[in-house]
């Protein structure tokens, strides 16, 4: 009995060493479960921010494509268009286009620094809003337009009442094209936050701007004349440079560049 | 000591399933992440063929030469990154079809340096 009781008892249980044994290997477990549960989200942070720069790439060279495939180099109510501008600057008559710096902080010798240029361009006319730029097939000064929405383009009171002022706009004499005299431009500013953001200005009114991509750092705009004939003669090349920080402070960078064709071309 | 080291065994298998599958992951996002760029690359270089007359395109010595890769695209934003231009139906040194079919091909290599394609087609008329 007295056997059989000591037998047990050296039996039940663990020792020390088997607790301080499993203990140790339960922690490093643990450790290493942790380092690599935050390097996968090193990783995954690291690989959104880079998606989410290549989105806002993407989503501005389409802005660009739409918004200057519809434009021209061309003169509309005694401006000529496209017009350019370096460092947030415009010239007389665009000076209305002129604003505060946005915050860049490339340095020389980085990739991504060099000239803000800017531009100011005019768009083909929408008036009906039936996603067609607007004739005047005739050629009499007056375009056929479809205000009343009823699938019929025409010169009546009931289509052009409300949406046509002849003195808002410029119809080309030649195709019959009708030009808005609202100058449209691409601007870089610094929001509230700190974020660079690209937007749409409709004639030089801030209060219009409707934003096309954030984190921008710099654009670049420009004509043939501007980037030394390396461009074909009546299109615009738009380059755009994006900076972002992660939460531990590392920089990403994505750079992207479209040439459009203007209607010209 | 011996149930300790299973029940640890286990864990640690379930772990490097658990890893495994994240990296698996990973690399599906980063390859996604290389297709959509060189989208974003095939659609810029698009627009620009598409600046130029379809009888500039495919000549020697323009940059949208046929069968040649177009230097501006040469390794940009991805590995090993090159952009062909061809044009079905153009035969060197007879009369350029119109309208003229373009098409451009990226080839890259991914993060196993496996080759990757996409293709872009596209139109242009005289």
């Amino acid at each position: 009995m007295k056997t059989l009781r000591s037998t047990c008892s050296s039996r039940a249980g663990v020792s020390l060493i088997e607790v301080v044994l499993a203990m140790s290997l339960l922690t490093l477990l643990a450790k290493t479960l942790v380092e690599s549960a935050n390097s996968m989200s090193l990783v995954t942070s690291r690989g959104s921010i880079r998606a989410l720069l290549q989105v806002e790439g993407r989503k501005a060279v389409n802005a660009v494509i739409s918004d200057l495939g519809a434009s021209a180099i061309r003169v509309v109510n005694g401006k000529n268009y496209p017009y350019t501008f370096d460092g947030a600057e415009a010239a007389f008559p665009y000076a209305d286009h002129t604003h505060t710096l946005p915050t860049m902080t490339s340095v020389t010798g980085d990739a991504d620094f060099g000239v803000l240029r800017e531009i100011v361009f005019v768009s083909t006319a929408d008036l009906d809003n039936d996603r067609r730029p607007d004739m005047d097939t005739d050629l009499n000064g007056i375009p056929e337009l479809d205000g009343d929405r009823d699938g019929v383009r025409s010169e009546s009171i009931a289509d052009l009442d409300g949406i046509w002022v002849s003195a808002d706009n410029t119809v080309d004499s030649v195709s019959g094209v009708v030009w808005p005299h609202t100058e449209l431009s691409y601007v870089l500013t610094t929001r509230a936050d700190g974020i660079n953001c690209l937007q749409r200005r409709r004639g030089a009114d801030p209060s219009t701007d409707e934003t096309i991509a954030t984190h921008v750092e710099r654009i670049q705009v420009d004509t043939a004349a501007t980037c030394q004939w390396t461009i074909p003669l009546n299109s615009v090349r738009v380059q755009i440079y994006f900076r972002r920080h992660d939460e531990r402070g590392a920089l990403f960078r994505y750079a992207t560049q479209v040439v459009v064709a203007l209607k010209n071309a | 000591m011996v149930e300790v080291m299973m029940a640890l065994g286990i864990m640690l298998v379930a772990v490097l399933g658990s890893f495994s599958s994240q990296v698996a992951s990973s690399n599906l996002i980063r390859i996604s992440r290389e297709s959509d760029l060189a989208l974003a690359d095939l659609q810029a270089c698009m627009e620009q063929a598409l600046t130029l007359s379809t009888d500039d395109l495919p000549i020697a010595g323009s940059l949208f030469e046929d069968g040649q890769p177009v230097a501006l695209y040469e390794g940009l934003n991805l590995e090993g990154e090159s952009i062909v231009t061809t044009y079905p139906g153009y035969v060197e040194g007879q009369t350029i079809p119109d309208p003229l079919e373009i098409v451009l091909t990226v080839t890259w290599n991914d993060y196993g340096t496996r080759l990757r394609t996409v293709a872009l087609r596209s139109v242009k008329v005289r």
